[in-house]
């Protein structure tokens, strides 16, 4: 499944560099579609501990990529330039606090104590 | 929570991935128990009693 959702990232890449942002939308629902994948790819030993983080990084990262969200758009509207946000703009951003926030908690559970 | 799990491994020679491995979980999970980051869910609390052979008291401890 990480394979496919590196494929789609790779893709939605190319796509950036040769349309730019004028297809941002198509592009966004590609890159988010990816970022599910990776988060909902089965993990080599799929145990408790792995539910319980990934549990704790959704929360975490939904919180967050609102209030990211909401705040990128207050600034932008005091800039006087409001940034028009889809929904996917949000889920990607929530996706990829998501995903860093498992990640960096999983790489915390490997370190030994010294 | 507190537990003995790291002096119960090494009593027993294993490493991380052996325990991990006969308890069905990853080398992480073992890591993040021994660590005091993560308290097992009952179900494995005791499998681990049962591999120890040790009641669940002896192994965890709740911290005051």
């Amino acid at each position: 499944m990480r394979g496919v959702a590196l494929i789609q990232l790779l893709f939605a890449l190319v796509m950036l560099v040769l349309m730019g942002r004028s297809n941002w939308t198509a592009i966004s629902i590609i890159i988010v579609g990816a970022l599910f994948m990776v988060f909902c790819a089965q993990e080599t030993v799929n145990d408790e501990r792995v539910e319980q983080l990934k549990l704790k990084a959704s929360k975490v990262g939904l919180l967050a990529g609102v209030v990211v969200a909401m705040l990128a758009y207050f600034i932008t509207t005091l800039k006087k330039a409001p940034m028009p946000l889809s929904a996917f703009d949000i889920l990607l951003v929530t996706m990829l606090i998501t995903l860093g926030c498992y990640y960096f908690w999983r790489w915390q559970d490997s370190r030994v104590a010294s | 929570m507190k537990n003995r799990l790291r002096d119960l491994r090494a009593e027993h020679n294993w490493s991380q991935g052996a325990l991990a491995e006969e308890l069905g979980v990853s080398r992480q999970t073992v890591n993040a128990i021994e660590t005091g980051k993560y308290d097992p869910s009952l179900p494995l609390a005791f499998k681990i009693a049962r591999l120890f052979e040790q009641p669940i008291e002896t192994i965890f401890e709740a911290e005051e």
